[in-house]
């Protein structure tokens, strides 16, 4: 049902580098799981509408101004860049997006 | 004081009335973490000095008749996929294992503004992906009623927590039953609130359309206590109700006369222990004896809940699971000046820091979601939520309650079900079509079955029309009253 290079093609779409244990692995399970969305399949849905989200409120605008609780508005940039693994003067470092 | 008889309502009285201090219950609960934590693993972060500084100021703010709210003062702990700022949040997960927010999110913010004192983080599958705490990426958490089974997920750490008296309660999230199964499996109460009743902002995202944070506490009354702290509209979250929220706990004592409740026959299912079904049938009788008028009922689409749940809930895993990208946050394999490029930061950064669960749900939301397979599974199963959302909403035209089990089993054991993802997707059966349709349920303790020479707990799950929260715990209070047994704790082995 769904064979190795279908698992790669997924693996590529996730961007997660997996070794070929792990693919061999994945497979077995995505296999088991889709054997058990078999059954769905067979249901007629045709005129069914599709549910996204279940409270029904729409066009949620909130007033155009910036909202910051004071209590919680980092006090340095510093503070807000704590988390990012490489940073320089402020700035987030990245890889090379567009090769030369 | 004994720990075994304290509930968040008796505890907050005794604060109300100076015969104990918040210093004194918070430095009760921190001893005990200290002495049976490291048997039972339900705590990743303990953060003893805040805590402690936390209670001295509510302390001297009772003093001074000025208590922030009610429950000021209370111990209580947080799942770790809640963003608390300045304290470590790891979702469980390698990936975040130094992750530091520089923001609270809105509930952190509402229990701060109410005056709580937060002991520490809640250990959980990692994500929130299971529904044993097996999948952590740190440790396993066990049943405190026998410590060779999971206290169940992914809110185990919580739900352990509290059964075992080592917090007064605990804010755990919810997207396929992640409060109610630990509660149901560790003997306390665990309510997930309608879709949008608390505020998801700075919660860690599992399955945006499903996800809710709500309380699991020792008593109904407890969890209304908290409710009424967490829920309520917030700006940083478009999706939160704009409903006034009631003093939840002061609507609890309409009798169970009359109250419409339903049983769905498909939630008895050959694959429940016989055993597990006697405590739900004791159940239904003690809300007879009381005048509830009992009918069942036949919800179709129950048997497509499961599948709907795992394409829907696993597609939107894989989207919210995509911000994880080795540079913003999170664990990395970059270096600046290397010379490593983009996709193989993306790709390493990712395949190493990314547990087997979150994985295998972002492969498989990603196989659901692909160009060919889309119609197929996701569509398809966007559709079938429509049907299981209207088997609910027909029930209730003329039920005020459904009644269901919890979990098929009582408590499995470590390891029983963690190489095999059908057979734990399983134990979710009877709580995962409640969040595609987005109502509100509560696991309620209903009694004990005997595996090994050791009591397990079972819960009993009690499901509401959407933002019937009130009604719900109301019911789920009066059973409480009827159920015919007292507040238990587990005996724990000190270490």
């Amino acid at each position: 049902m769904i064979n190795k290079d279908e698992v790669s093609t997924v693996v590529k779409l996730a961007r997660l580098d997996l070794t070929a244990s792990e693919v061999k692995k994945y497979a077995v399970h995505l296999e088991k799981v889709l054997k058990l969305f078999e059954k769905i399949k067979k249901i007629k849905t045709d005129d069914v509408c599709e549910t996204s989200q279940v409270t029904g409120l729409e066009n949620v605008c909130e007033e155009d101004k910036f909202y910051w609780d004071e209590n919680q508005r980092p006090k340095s940039q510093k503070e807000l860049l704590a988390g990012v693994p490489e940073s320089e003067d402020g700035l987030i470092i990245v890889p090379k997006v567009i090769e030369g | 004081m004994k720990v075994q008889e304290l509930t968040i309502a008796k505890a907050s009285k005794l604060l109300a009335d100076g015969k104990i201090t918040s210093i004194e219950l918070t430095k009760l609960y921190l001893a005990r973490i200290k002495k049976f934590d490291p048997e039972i693993n339900a705590f990743l972060l303990v953060n003893e000095e805040a805590a402690l500084s936390q209670a001295r100021e509510s302390d001297k703010r009772r003093l001074n008749n000025e208590p922030k709210s009610r429950l000021d003062g209370i111990p209580i702990s947080l799942k770790d996929l809640i963003c608390q700022k300045n304290v470590k949040t790891t979702a469980g997960s390698k990936i975040l294992s130094n992750f530091v927010p520089p923001y609270d999110a809105t509930v952190v913010r509402k229990i701060k503004e109410a005056g709580l004192v937060i002991l520490g983080k809640n250990n959980l599958d990692a994500f929130a992906h299971g529904s044993s705490t097996e999948n952590s990426d740190f440790k396993v958490t066990k049943n405190p009623w026998d410590t060779s089974r999971v206290p169940g997920g992914s809110s185990g750490g919580s739900a352990a927590a509290v059964c075992s008296g080592l917090c007064l309660g605990s804010i755990g999230t919810d997207t396929g039953g992640s409060i109610r199964q630990p509660a149901s499996l560790c003997s306390v109460v665990g309510l997930k609130p309608t879709y949008g009743r608390v505020s998801r902002y700075g919660v860690i995202a599992m399955a945006s359309s499903l996800d809710v944070v709500g309380p699991i506490t020792r008593t109904v009354e407890d969890a209304a206590l908290l409710l009424e702290v967490i829920a309520g509209h917030d700006q940083l979250d478009a999706t939160t109700l704009n409903d006034p929220i009631p003093i939840y706990s002061k609507e609890m004592d309409s009798s169970l006369k009359g109250v419409r409740i339903a049983v769905p026959k498909e939630y008895f299912t050959p694959g429940m222990d016989a055993d597990v079904e006697e405590k739900i049938t004791n159940a239904i009788d003690k809300f007879k004896q009381a005048g509830a008028k009992i009918t069942e009922v036949l919800m179709p689409h129950t048997a497509y809940a499961l599948e709907t749940y795992y394409i829907i809930q696993p597609a939107e895993v894989s989207s919210n699971l995509s911000r994880y990208d080795g540079l913003r946050y999170g664990f990395s394999v970059f270096k600046k000046g290397s010379n490593q490029k983009l996709e193989d930061v993306y790709f390493n950064s990712r395949g190493q820091g990314f547990g087997n669960e979150a994985k295998r749900r972002i492969m498989l939301g990603t196989y659901v979601l692909s160009a060919g397979y889309y119609d197929a599974y996701y569509k398809k199963a966007m559709q079938l939520r429509t049907k299981v959302k209207m088997d609910f909403e027909n029930i209730f035209r003329s039920a005020d309650i459904i009644l269901t089990p919890v979990s098929p089993t009582p408590a499995f054991k470590i390891g029983e079900k963690s190489d095999d993802p059908i057979k734990m997707y399983l134990s979710d059966i009877y709580t995962v079509p409640i969040n595609p349709a987005g109502v509100p349920a509560i696991s309620v303790p209903a009694g004990f079955v005997k595996r090994d020479g050791k009591d397990l707990p079972v819960g009993v799950q009690l499901i509401a029309p959407m933002r019937k929260e009130a009604g719900l715990l109301n019911i789920a209070h009066q059973f409480e009253k009827i159920r015919g047994f007292d507040l238990k704790m587990p005996k724990i082995n000190e270490t």
